[in-house]
């Protein structure tokens, strides 16, 4: 590139605008430094946090309608949803704070819904009592718009719509990042004080996922390449009630649970109720049981005729009414819900590891903070349904106000420019060999996606595990022959190399960790050690790179109280 | 036994293959700022399947046949986002849930600023810039 990078001063810098980053660039702003928030596709109508129709944990106490239900119920829910693998300091943090981010939340303008004036609340398996709070059936799309227009207020925060493709370090932290503008395809030097992550998950890793087209753990990788530690990667959640069909709603959760008491039923190829060859008591099962029976069905041969099971919901009365945004949807596209069944199959849902955290959002490297998605250790081997939301926003918080206090301990951060220059040589390096490549990056991604769903998705073994590592090292060197399209300007070819390089380095990180975890537990279900074994594995795996080389470790996991 | 219109046997599953298998035409709008005087609808070939969207279509085209279309990077796939929005045959649409048909013309999102072919920018309507 001839022109010299733009170059931007900050003193802390957010990398992702759901409702983590959001919650951290809010909470950093009041500490009264500049923040700077940066998101890759439009803020407010991208990310995950929008996807988020249903339900928001917390204990409302008097404020709610279960006044029986505690913090140290909710506590002993999460560890138990867990298989005891979250780290309970986290835990606790969550559980003490949710219900104050819900009064945070209407502060902002979201108006819960209320009974009588008490925050109503919904049950979903996991939950001892009723402790959803919701928003109209559209949660998550509330929360983000209400934090949107927050940040919009403040003076202290800068938006930018760019990529991030590296951080930089210096004087042994992170002082900042590079980002690529998409839609003018130039580079930006970012120099930040401190830098809190809050990317979002890797659903994108797998064929089928309900997670969006921006969910491909970028954030994951550029923190393990400038070194931090990776935690529980083999813990990848799948939900049961994926649609595969039709095209236009593939990838939507068909919630199931909320359905089956209600007179639905799940169905093999044939048209055959089957759960009960899997578990006596059937159809009603948590996601990570749910998961591996339909996919055994579907691996038997006897799957539906675009590679799912059915959900049959033509018994269920008044059921676009009642579920207006889960199961409305469907009428509205014209579908009969009383004459066609579902085509569902599990697809990736959440991820549960990620970057390893304390309760203050720091990760292992000074400067760097992550909270949401991106990060780990908190919910363990399981995630239970209702706790990705609060999550974000109590971590959020945390980590925003870490990074702005820390920022102001720290000087203005020095990194020499030929480093940065030498940045901005491989991109043009990269354009320049795409020219002359040969396989196409959006094939490669199909045929990464296609692997990690069959070999590392819901059911695993050393053999499947071993075959995925290969195949994913082929898949690398055929990225050194990458097909590039000239032009800077929304590049999509080169958007989806930069991805595909972080996809592959999660893909290969995540397989070795669940060939390493000799167990099965929560959502890592080995068909070669299908019990849980809780002498050798009541621990986390840890991953990072030091000269180069991987490194993979076990960790205690940190324990507060008997639940 | 109740029937599904989904529900497979020997002789839908050999129609359904024959319909998969039909191939549609598209009129998809291009225009490199940085390259050309002036747009041109380019036509495209593209195999139909079941209750397909404007979106896999155009999806299809990037990662079969065309890898420099430029369209937006994020859909949501639930109504939430709105950056699928496209002109179908002249009126603004959601692309994710507008089923595809033959000789369909495929324009950017009206009242956008265009930044090349189906990719315009949709953050400067609701976003402060730095």
């Amino acid at each position: 590139m001839k022109e010299n990078p733009e170059k931007i001063q900050t003193d802390v810098l957010i990398i992702g605008g759901g409702s983590a980053g959001c919650w951290a660039a809010l909470k950093g702003s009041e500490e009264n430094v500049n923040v700077l928030l940066l998101n890759q596709y439009p803020m407010g109508r991208s990310g995950t946090t929008i996807l988020g129709l249903m339900t928001y944990q917390a204990v409302m106490g008097d404020l709610g309608m279960h006044p029986e239900d505690t913090e140290d119920i909710f506590f002993a829910d999460v560890v138990k949803g867990g298989a005891c693998l979250g780290d309970q300091n986290l835990i606790e943090v969550m559980v003490q704070r949710s219900k104050q981010t819900v009064l945070d939340y209407e502060k902002l303008g979201v108006n819960w819904d209320k009974v009588g004036g008490k925050y109503d609340s919904a049950q979903l398996p996991g939950m001892t009592h009723p402790r959803g709070c919701l928003v109209d059936h559209r949660t998550g799309q509330a929360l983000q718009n209400a934090l949107v227009r927050a940040i919009k207020k403040r003076k202290n925060i800068a938006y930018l719509e760019q990529k991030v493709i590296k951080l930089l370090q210096g004087d042994n932290r992170v002082v900042g990042a590079l980002a690529w503008h998409i839609g003018k395809g130039t580079l930006t030097h970012i120099s930040a004080k401190s830098v809190v992550m809050a990317t979002g998950g890797l659903g994108r890793l797998f064929k089928l996922t309900s997670m969006p087209e921006d969910a491909k753990g970028d954030g994951m990788a550029l923190a393990y390449r400038a070194g931090a530690e990776l935690i529980d990667l083999e813990f990848q959640q799948f939900f049961p009630g994926t649609l595969v069909f039709p095209d236009f709603l593939r990838g939507l959760n068909a919630p199931y649970t909320t359905v089956l008491p209600l007179g639905a039923r799940i169905l093999n190829g044939r048209g055959e109720r089957f759960m009960h060859h899997y578990f006596p008591e059937g159809e009603y099962q948590t996601r990570d049981r749910a998961s591996i029976a339909y996919l055994k069905e579907i691996q038997k041969g006897n799957g539906s005729p675009h590679g799912g099971v059915y959900l049959d919901v033509s018994r269920v009365e008044n059921i676009a009414k009642k579920f207006p945004t889960s199961f409305g949807i469907y009428q509205e596209e014209g579908l009969d819900l009383n004459q066609e069944w579902l085509e569902i199959a599990p697809g990736h849902h959440y991820s549960i590891g990620g970057i390893r955290r304390n309760e203050w959002g720091e990760t292992t490297i000074p400067g760097l903070y992550a909270a949401g998605e991106v990060s780990g250790n908190l919910h363990g081997a399981n995630r239970i349904g209702g706790n990705a939301l609060p999550e974000c926003a109590v971590f959020g918080q945390i980590a925003g106000r870490s990074a702005a206090l820390y920022s102001k301990s720290v000087k203005e951060p020095n990194i020499s420019l030929p480093e940065v220059e030498e940045n901005f040589h491989q991109m043009d390096r990269l354009m320049e060999q795409g020219k002359k490549g040969e396989f196409r990056p959006s094939t490669i991604t199909r045929e990464l996606q296609d692997l990690m769903y069959e070999k590392v998705g819901v059911i695993r073994d050393e053999k499947g595990l071993q075959e995925a590592i290969e195949g994913i090292r082929g898949l690398k060197s055929k990225t050194e022959r990458i097909q590039i399209n000239p032009g800077r300007i929304y590049n999509k070819e080169l958007i989806d190399t930069l991805d595909l390089n972080n996809m592959l380095l999660m893909a290969e990180l995540i397989t070795v960790s669940a060939m390493s975890r000799k167990e099965s537990r929560g959502a890592h279900y080995r068909a070669d050690f299908p019990g849980q074994d809780d002498q050798n594995w009541e621990k986390h795996t840890v991953i990072r790179v030091e000269n180069g080389k991987m490194i993979l470790a076990t960790r205690p996991v940190i324990k507060r109280r008997k639940p | 036994m109740h029937t599904s219109a989904f529900k497979d046997d020997h002789h839908s599953g050999r129609r359904r293959e024959m319909m998969e298998r039909e191939k549609i035409r598209l009129k998809v709008f291009r225009f490199d700022p940085t390259a050309d005087s002036r747009p041109i609808f380019q036509e495209y070939e593209v195999e139909k399947s079941e209750k397909m969207s404007v979106l896999s279509a155009v999806r299809q085209i990037y990662e079969n046949l065309d890898g420099s279309l430029s369209f937006s990077g994020y859909f949501c796939y639930r109504k939430l986002c709105g950056l699928c929005q496209m002109k179908i045959n002249g009126k603004n649409r959601l692309s994710c849930r507008t089923r595809v048909e033959d000789g369909m013309i495929i324009e950017p999102a009206p009242g956008y600023a265009l930044i090349k072919d189906l990719a315009v920018d949709f953050s400067a309507d609701k976003f402060k810039k730095s």
